[in-house]
């Protein structure tokens, strides 16, 4: 027995070893900028700044948050995120649902229905039109509607939905519950990983979204923050009279508009908790 | 605790929702103070060229300089701005989707692909005699070199107003005169020259740091603003000649050959940047201004904003313009555009029932009021007066040259670029510099005789065909030294197999077309 | 004779029976079907009327002229690209590295995820898990160029630790051999932790019950994994390594983009960067379309191939 637990005890190190050089070299670059938004230009352009910053300012996030028009494209993505990922959700689940009895019919088709969606892509000037004729030209809802149900979260959804034992769902429907009982009270609340999972992606690109909102939005102030910032970067080529755009506040940017997405999975992680569905099911 | 998170999101969705059905459109045309008649309401739809004080407003119609535009004018513009990157979609999107603004702001002329097919199908207006009518005094004002130029004439017929390009040779020599005059070196002239500065660069740890760090020579991707030394040879690579009665690329000539020997030869002794097949614009920035590069190209328009930054680096930076480099026939320089401003024309669609107003706005550009505008900004801001002279603010911070781009060029809609006032450049922070840049500008240059050609049919089912495509792979090798200077032959035959010569055909079909032809009469 | 039944009237009732059944399985089932049907909708009005639109592919289209007006042309765009010369090249370099994404790139994620489940303190199995997705919030435009920086001759860090062990710079960007893999690799070092989540996810779901079985039955760690976890992952996996199949000729344009070089384009040119040049020229809408359709139309060959062997063999199918 000693004999496992000492492999086990070199298991783990190695592990730790392992993952902690990989978070490291993942970090680096993250890092970097970090330091370059709070170093002074002129450093970053030499190479100075490595992880650490070089003449320590505030100067960069100064420019960034005096910067008007960056808030207002920063509450604009905000709302495109909460708004838009609440529907997601919604009518994701309600499909996912519906499409995870094997038994159904009908199933398969529509299943092959959204597949097809997935593998074909429409070009851009019908779908444009589309959108066009349905009056959601130049509003947010353009950016959040088109983007509705993702047939890839939706077929990881169907799948993790078919894992819920049977027999929970068995039982509803014989105490005479409605699909849509069993769902909101049996289902969901077992589904907390997926709908989790499935929430992060869809806020994540809803925050990170750049094409639709550049496509169909033509008023240029109500433009989410990654156009912003695109352009941004962007004004270094052609035409820009300086060389460089000011380094550290594009660095400076870029942190503050990565920051909130990449925040928000240590405060659901508490969802991918272990063992939600332990002993819901006798025998 | 679940059921309330899930409430929470249906009250945010319902919150958000009656928001968004409230988000009105922007605030229409507000009456006109007085009992005047309205000022007439001018939409526009233009680039936005990337320039950060336009990126960065939370809404450029209140923006101060263009509602002054507005008081001067005498004209309700409302903006349109649309991104530079993606500007050639979202004319497509707004013309297929047929709500387009009073006039249309065109990047190349009429020419670029986009603009020439809705020209086909009848969207704009033949603008001739509207002009003889309500705005005779742009034709007088503008050349006729720029009437007659292919990118805003067709057939004789007038579609676009053009704006006047700042200079049409825009690209010319930078080089480190502290680096010269710490090594004690002349001003070059010849190819040969400009080699034994470089080498001097290469070997002599002009920047002082104990590093061989230098590099002599550098440029961008695709040379751009990097292909002065093809022009010592009158190649350069998105030229074209008319030789032996046709119109070909400068990229398939013998003399382009002797220019990649030139190149091949640079790259192996370490004159040129290892790197200038990857250099993204950032990149290229970052050289120059981490002090590593001794000699650069750009533009000719603006090298006062140039010096006026150099100095504020740490450590400070000093160049002069100097006279490109000359060939075998004691010419150079990089090819001459057009006196057409690429990036500023104006097309009216037909869709707009008063182009008048459009053409009377803009002939306003032309009025000394306007340039008085365009030149010198807000009067608190950006100048003020003091004992009945105007003093120009000197651009203390990067914040305010970003922000003055936007009356000195971006709303400059159509007229002289002010680096032709003298009165203004003798104001203006190391306007000396531009005088100077300027005077090589017009000095030297080669002649485009594919000059604002349209894309030729073949290229656009092609685009390996370009200069960007085979060439620049082939080049690249050459140059890298991984393949012989002989293979350049076997380009070009393969190039003129592979569709080449009907691109030769097309393009010597228009040339022979366009200027042969006599142009529209005034 | 009246022994035999009329054939019709039996056949004709049948048919009603099983009409009626149908109907009386849809009415049984509205809940679940009303449920499927927003999310239907949605699919129907966005993607596939839209999608009707791909016939510009057959077309000249001219926006100006609309897709009613614009003039047939056939395959004339499916022609061109056919005949491209190096269409080949192009081709080759797409399946190649879509390959080697699949090979190298798609174990990667779930590989992780399994070494992080298996870390016993929390609270640093956390800080791993939200360090590892830090670069997928970065973008290509950045990090493209800090890995040309790190590649870089100059003063990139690869080539000083080669020249420290005495070997000889290599000008990695520029050599078409190195191109392929250091675009798989810096790939899945971006989004190897991404991945990882929707695996962290599935691994929740599994009974420890079934590990305390595995282990009474004298299975170590490693035998666990392939007795017990991978065989409980299998459905999500099976559908994420379809969804890579279908995908195969689509491979992230931008960072291929960002690190291009004429001096790579032999590796490194694919189809999504050869729908950009032509798009560059403008106006190309019906070619860039139909090149379009010919990478779906390859990919949904592969996946419906690969869904119905997958069904076969392991029992899990999209559909």
């Amino acid at each position: 027995m000693t004999r496992v637990n000492q492999s086990r005890k070199w298991f783990e190190a190695g592990n730790y070893l392992f993952l902690s050089l990989v978070s490291l070299s993942v970090l680096l670059p993250f890092l970097n900028i970090l330091a370059g938004s709070f170093s002074e230009g002129s450093a970053i352009l030499q190479g100075l700044v490595t992880i650490f910053p070089v003449n320590f300012t505030l100067e960069n996030y100064a420019a960034v948050i005096h910067d008007a028009g960056f808030w207002k494209s920063f509450g604009i993505s905000v709302y495109i995120t909460v708004l838009g990922t609440a529907l997601n959700l919604t009518f994701t689940s309600l499909m996912a649902y519906g499409l995870a009895r094997r038994e159904l019919k009908g199933r398969s088709t529509i299943l092959l229905i959204v597949l097809f969606t997935m593998i074909f892509t429409a070009p851009i000037v019908p779908t444009y039109l589309l959108v066009k004729s349905l009056g959601m030209l130049d509003t947010l809802w353009a950016v959040m509607i088109p983007s509705l149900v993702s047939g890839f979260n939706l077929l990881i959804t169907i799948s993790f939905f078919q894992n819920i034992p049977d027999g929970l769902t068995e039982a509803a429907r014989m105490d005479g519950c409605s699909e849509y009982r069993t769902f909101w009270s049996i289902v969901l609340p077992l589904s907390m990983p997926v709908m989790t999972t499935i929430g992060l992606f869809y806020a994540v690109a809803h925050w990170n979204g750049y094409f639709a909102a550049m496509m169909y939005i033509r008023d240029a102030s109500w433009f989410p923050l990654q156009v912003k910032l695109k352009q941004l970067m962007d004004g270094t080529a052609g035409d820009a009279t300086s060389i460089t755009m000011r380094e550290g506040v594009k660095m400076a940017t870029i942190i503050v508009a990565t920051i909130p997405v990449m925040s928000i999975y240590p405060f659901i992680q508490k969802h991918f908790v272990k063992g939600a569905m332990i002993g819901s099911v006798k025998g | 605790m679940k059921k309330k998170a899930i409430t929470t999101l249906v009250c945010i969705s319902l919150l958000g929702s009656l928001m968004a059905a409230c988000s009105g459109k922007e605030n229409e045309n507000p009456a006109a103070a007085n009992g005047e008649a309205a000022a007439p309401t001018v939409k526009l739809a233009m680039s936005d060229r990337n320039m950060p004080y336009i990126v960065s407003s939370p809404n450029i119609n209140e923006d101060k300089y263009v509602q002054k535009l507005r008081e001067l004018s005498k004209t309700d513009v409302r903006i349109e701005s649309m991104p530079q990157g993606e500007y050639s979609k979202k004319l497509n999107l707004m013309f297929a989707a047929g709500e387009l603004p009073d006039a249309i702001q065109v990047i190349n002329g009429i020419t670029s692909p986009e603009v020439a097919s809705a020209l086909n199908n009848g969207a704009f207006y033949d603008l001739n005699e509207l002009l003889d009518k309500y705005a005779p005094g742009l034709k007088t004002k503008i050349g006729k070199n720029l009437w007659d130029s292919s990118l805003v004439n067709k057939d004789g017929k007038i579609y676009a107003i053009p704006g006047e390009a700042p200079t049409p040779n825009n690209r010319i020599v930078y080089i480190r005169k502290d680096w010269l005059d710490k090594l004690g070196l002349q001003v070059p002239k010849t190819v040969e020259e400009y080699l034994n500065v470089l080498r001097a660069f290469r070997d002599k740890d002009p920047n002082g740091n104990g590093k061989a760090d230098e590099i002599p020579f550098t440029g961008r991707k695709n040379f751009d603003f990097g292909n002065v030394f093809f022009g010592a040879y009158d190649a350069s690579p998105e030229g074209w000649k008319f030789e032996n009665n046709q119109l070909i690329p400068n990229f398939i000539r013998p003399q382009m050959k002797e220019a990649l020997k030139l190149h091949q030869q640079m790259y192996s002794e370490n004159l040129m940047d290892k790197e200038i097949f990857l250099n993204q614009a950032a990149d290229w920035g970052k050289k120059i201004e981490g002090n590593r590069v001794g000699m650069w190209v750009h533009a000719a328009e603006y090298p006062d904003k140039t010096a006026t930054t150099n100095k504020t680096l740490n450590p400070p930076i000093e160049f002069i313009n100097i006279p490109a480099p000359t060939g075998p026939d004691g010419k150079g320089g990089n090819l001459i555009g057009s006196e057409v401003n690429p990036l500023s024309a104006w097309v009216i669609p037909k869709s707009n029932k008063h182009p008048e107003h459009v053409l009377k706005f803009l002939e306003w550009f032309y009025s000394a009021d306007a340039q008085k505008f365009l030149n010198y900004g807000l009067e608190g801001d950006d100048f003020t007066i003091e004992n009945g002279k105007m003093v120009y603010k000197p651009l203390s911070t990067k914040a305010d040259q970003e922000r003055e781009q936007i009356h000195l060029q971006w709303l400059r809609l159509i007229g002289p670029s002010y680096i032709h006032n003298q009165e203004y450049m003798e104001k203006r922070e190391n306007g000396e510099y531009v005088a100077t840049a300027l005077e090589i500008a017009t000095g030297e240059g080669r002649i485009n005789d594919g000059m604002d050609m349209p894309i030729p049919p073949t290229l656009t089912s092609r685009p390996e065909l370009q200069f960007t495509g085979l060439w620049m792979e082939t080049a690249a090798k050459i140059i890298t030294g991984r393949d012989s200077l002989d293979s350049f032959d076997k380009f070009v035959e393969d190039w003129k197999k592979r569709g080449g010569d009907q691109v030769i055909q097309e393009a010597t079909d228009w040339y022979v077309k366009n200027k042969g032809a006599s142009k529209i009469s005034n | 004779m009246n022994k035999g039944v009329d054939v019709n009237a039996v056949m004709s009732v049948g048919l009603a029976q099983q009409h009626i059944r149908k109907r009386s399985y849809f009415m049984k089932n509205w809940q679940i079907y009303s449920m499927i049907l927003p999310g239907l909708l949605f699919f129907i009005i966005f993607k596939y009327i839209p999608l009707a639109g791909s016939v510009i592919a057959f077309q000249d289209y001219n926006p100006f002229k609309g897709m009613l007006g614009s003039e047939f042309v056939g395959f004339k765009h499916f022609v061109n690209l056919f005949t491209y010369p190096e269409f080949y090249r192009v081709l080759r370099n797409t399946l190649l590295i879509s390959l080697y994404q699949l090979v190298f790139g798609f174990p990667a994620p779930l590989i992780l995820a399994l070494l992080l489940n298996e870390v016993r303190k929390m609270a640093a199995k956390r800080v791993l898990q939200t360090v590892l997705y830090v670069p997928h919030f970065l973008s290509w435009v950045i990090l493209g160029s800090m890995v040309i920086s790190l590649l870089s001759p100059d003063a990139g860090l690869v080539n000083l630790a080669l020249n420290a062990f005495g070997l000889e710079k290599i000008f990695f960007m520029q050599e078409p051999h190195y191109f392929r893999s250091i675009v798989v690799a810096s790939g899945i070092w971006k989004e190897a932790g991404w991945g990882t989540i929707i695996y962290l996810a599935a691994l929740t779901g599994i009974s420890p019950e079934l590990y305390e079985a595995a282990e009474v039955d004298g299975a170590g760690k490693l035998r666990q994994v392939f007795s017990v976890t991978i065989p409980s992952l299998l459905p999500t996996i099976m559908v994420l390594l379809l969804l890579k199949i279908g995908h195969i000729l689509d491979l992230g344009f931008e960072q291929i983009y960002i690190l291009l070089n004429p001096l790579v384009r032999e590796s490194g040119d694919i189809l999504d960067t050869y729908i950009y040049d032509v798009g560059l020229l403008g106006g190309q809408y019906s070619y860039t379309t139909a090149i379009g359709l010919f990478k779906s139309l390859v990919g949904l060959v592969l996946i419906l191939g690969a869904n119905a062997i997958s069904k076969k063999s392991t029992g899990n199918s999209i559909y």
